[in-house]
């Protein structure tokens, strides 16, 4: 849902009072967050899934040659899975299972990359509401990789949906929701740091 | 049941606790065997909430007897019949007992009026039953739960219409009645098939016509 950042303060202060887009948005990507050590290893895990990916769509490759590198690709994006969870969790505190609502910033039609940008120039907010069911990271035209969230869609009412819904985080607020209906803004834990 | 619409129950907001139930209750009833096992990841998963959390709830509503441990299964739940009660409740501020005394005599007029008129109202009045927390000795109610039986007395015989049509015309004369007897208060008054309520085997008090060949619970 896109959503204008003005009505979007206008609605929080209806709503709770208390605006969320008033704060400084933060920098939400695998590079900035994650050590060094994580960060090699994920992009290891990516590179090998993208290789077996690569075996499975080809026609090199025979058909139980097809299973195996199919298993060993769901293997590999288990691990990031669990990866991003730990790092998710220990940063952020984005656990699974959570609802939560994430606004990347964007400045018109083009995404905001630098938090310097959005500061002054942030005009639209892309607002997603899921319950988390799975974590991945995932190469984007923007950043080298981006932080992605799958799950469901949350309904317009509040209630859990079954409709497959997802996410990547850049640059915004991230926010969960509390067993008592209301939120809460998550945010880094400790300082950025970028990895080398 | 009804839940007060800013009361949390054991923290957690009711509409949360309801979606909780509903999605809970749905695999239940799509469940082959006669009663779910759940998991604690069931339970998150349904509530949107992280295992911790989802762990102090389960453990609350265990107590309440909205679950039950499965024997041998230390991580296993079942749902009982409070399950059940839970997915069906409304939230709502609720109505005093005053109130509905006051609309229990409006929906009982209401019937006299659909028996006095079978042209206008094909479906008439069997009897009525009221039951739920009518017939407790609390001083706000959830809503008026009503028990219906219609008995059709006017067949409508129009030969040019065909099967589906006519059951269609059924349909709405079915419905007509039932709207009359709901007073267009939707949230106040809730209307339940008779069958339905002998069933579930909650306790029913007759105050409208006679009761079919079913015993009566009070």
């Amino acid at each position: 849902m896109w959503a204008n950042i003005e009505q979007l303060k206008m609605n929080d202060m209806e709503d709770t009072g208390v605006s969320q887009v008033a704060v400084e948005p933060r920098l939400v990507l695998p590079q900035m967050i994650m050590t060094a050590k994580e960060y090699r290893q994920a992009k290891l895990l990516m590179s090998s899934r993208d290789k077996c990916h690569f075996l499975v769509s080809t026609d090199f490759v025979t058909a139980s040659e097809r299973q195996i590198e199919y298993e060993r690709a769901k293997q590999k994006s288990s691990k990031i899975d669990a990866l991003v969870a730990e790092v998710l969790a220990r940063e952020l505190g984005i656990e699974r299972y959570m609802v939560v609502r994430v606004r990347n910033c964007f400045r018109g039609v083009q995404a905001v990359t630098d938090v310097e940008e959005v500061i002054s120039a942030v005009t639209d907010v892309q607002e997603v509401i899921l319950q988390v069911l799975n974590f991945d990271i995932k190469n984007s035209y923007l950043s080298p990789h981006t932080f992605s969230l799958h799950g469901r869609r949350v309904k317009k009412n509040g209630t859990l949906g079954k409709v497959p819904e997802g996410v990547t985080m850049r640059i915004g607020w991230v926010s969960r929701r509390r067993l008592d209906g209301t939120w809460m803004n998550l945010s880094a834990r400790r300082e950025a740091l970028p990895c080398t | 049941m009804h839940l007060e619409p800013d009361v949390l129950i054991h923290g957690v907001s009711p509409p949360i606790l309801l979606d909780m139930a509903l999605q809970l209750h749905d695999i239940n009833q799509s469940s082959w065997s006669e009663s779910h096992e759940f998991s604690l990841e069931d339970i998150a998963i349904a509530l949107g909430a992280t295992l911790a959390e989802a762990r102090s709830v389960t453990e609350a509503l265990v107590a309440d007897g909205v679950f039950a441990r499965g024997e041998g299964h230390e991580r296993g739940y079942f749902a009982t019949q409070k399950l059940g009660q839970l997915a069906n409740a409304s939230i709502s501020k609720g109505i005093t007992r005053q109130r509905a005394e006051v609309l229990l005599q409006d929906v009982i007029r209401a019937a006299e009026m659909i028996n006095a008129d079978p042209e206008k109202y094909p479906y008439q009045v069997t009897c009525l039953v009221v039951f739920g927390s009518f017939l407790t000795d609390k001083a706000t109610l959830g809503d008026l739960d009503i028990g219906l039986l219609l008995r059709q007395t006017v067949f409508f015989t129009g030969s040019e219409f065909g099967i589906e049509q006519r059951m269609k015309i059924d349909r709405s004369h079915y419905n007509r009645s039932r709207a009359a007897l709901r007073l267009k208060k939707p949230k106040l008054v809730s209307l339940h098939e008779l069958d339905e309520v002998v069933r579930i085997g909650t306790p029913y008090r007759l105050v409208f016509g006679e009761l079919p060949n079913v015993p009566a619970a009070e």
